[in-house]
């Protein structure tokens, strides 16, 4: 490549117009043994400003972020869990407590409806048994003999009324006479 | 994104955000602390994540960011306190003691403004393209070459200076 050539490419850079292909080959000229003595200052210059201070990244770094991650994922994990969880135990206990009332219901349905149809049909036959017109009399007399029966009893429980208000009375007189005999004595 | 394939897509980046982070803020410490901020808020996006189809592209992005709040912060730090010493600028004494050239021509690229000294380290030391350069600065590539062209003539200038002596 000619020196001039050279010189311009070295203008073009300073100028920060080169591209990095015209870096390159700036790069390897001056790395080269052929170099023009006019352009032995350009090249020790130049050739400074691409040695770099390498960046030594910290050797722990990738595990202390692998760690962070982990961290992070953690505390994420334990806030899904514990939201979402006592979300779903809220709507669990109600989803339960409506199932239980509806288990009630039908269970209370199903037991009404037996019994139901349990006293019915037996009703049902007595009714048609008693309709019969033979046994109107039988009733009837059995009525008499009941209606007989309560007024006797009517009778008797005033009867018992009575001796109760006389027992009363006897129990009074007894009092009576203890008291006198008490006060006496002492 | 679980956070397997998080570490799988994420993890081989660190390298490179850190060397990012390091020429962005130059101090070690402050560049790891940063990048661990950056793969927070990394997994912090990573529902988003999954329709990004350029992730190097993003997480650089991100760490990018990331070191202009602190710079920004650090500088807002530098200024409200009163007891921060004010570092001495190096005399042409101090150069002139500096006998290996290439030693010298780093103390010069560390010198440049913060954006020259990036942008030429990023170009020279880590071989980024203009692209990449300005994906990691956010500098347009106009931009980019104005900034390369000022801080290569501002040291062959001083170069020259210290030639003629």
């Amino acid at each position: 490549m000619k020196t001039s050539e050279i010189k311009k490419l070295v203008e073009a850079f300073y100028n920060g117009e080169t591209t990095i292909e015209e870096e390159k080959l700036l790069l390897s000229y001056f790395q080269g043994e052929d170099v023009a003595e006019e352009l032995l200052k350009e090249r020790d210059l130049f050739l400074d400003l691409y040695k770099s201070e390498p960046i030594d990244v910290p050797l722990h770094l990738e595990a202390k972020l692998g760690t962070l991650i982990d961290e992070l994922a953690a505390k994420e994990t334990v806030k899904v869990e514990l939201k979402p969880a006592s979300k779903k135990k809220y709507i669990l206990r109600w989803a339960g407590s409506i199932a239980a009332g509806i288990a009630i219901l039908i269970t209370a349905g199903i037991y009404f409806n037996k019994q139901e149809k349990a006293t019915t049909t037996p009703i049902a036959q007595t009714i048609d048994k008693t309709i019969d017109k033979a046994d109107e009399q039988k009733i009837k007399e059995a009525q008499e003999a009941l209606v007989l029966l309560s007024s006797k009893f009517n009778k008797g429980m005033d009867q018992l009324a009575l001796v109760s208000t006389n027992l009363d009375k006897t129990n009074e007189i007894l009092n009576k006479t203890f008291n006198r005999k008490k006060d006496k004595e002492s | 994104m679980d956070a397997e394939t998080f570490k799988k897509v994420f993890l081989p980046y660190h390298q490179k955000l850190y060397r990012i982070a390091y020429r962005i803020v130059q101090d070690t410490a402050n560049a790891e602390d940063i990048v661990q901020e950056t793969f927070i808020k990394l997994w912090n996006k990573k529902d988003e994540l999954e329709q990004i189809e350029n992730t190097e592209g993003f997480a650089i992005i991100i760490v990018r960011n990331t070191c202009l709040d602190y710079l920004r912060k650090a500088k807002n730090d530098y200024h409200t306190s009163y007891d921060t010493e004010i570092p001495e600028s190096s005399s042409l004494s101090k150069q002139l003691e500096i006998q290996d050239d290439a030693a010298y021509v780093k103390d010069l690229i560390n010198k440049l403004p913060d954006q020259q000294r990036q942008v030429i380290m990023m170009k020279h030391w880590d071989g980024y393209t203009d692209e990449e350069i300005e994906n990691i600065t956010g500098i347009s590539s106009g931009n980019i070459r104005v900034i390369l062209s000022r801080a290569r003539k501002t040291i062959r200038e001083q170069y020259s200076k210290i030639e003629q002596r």
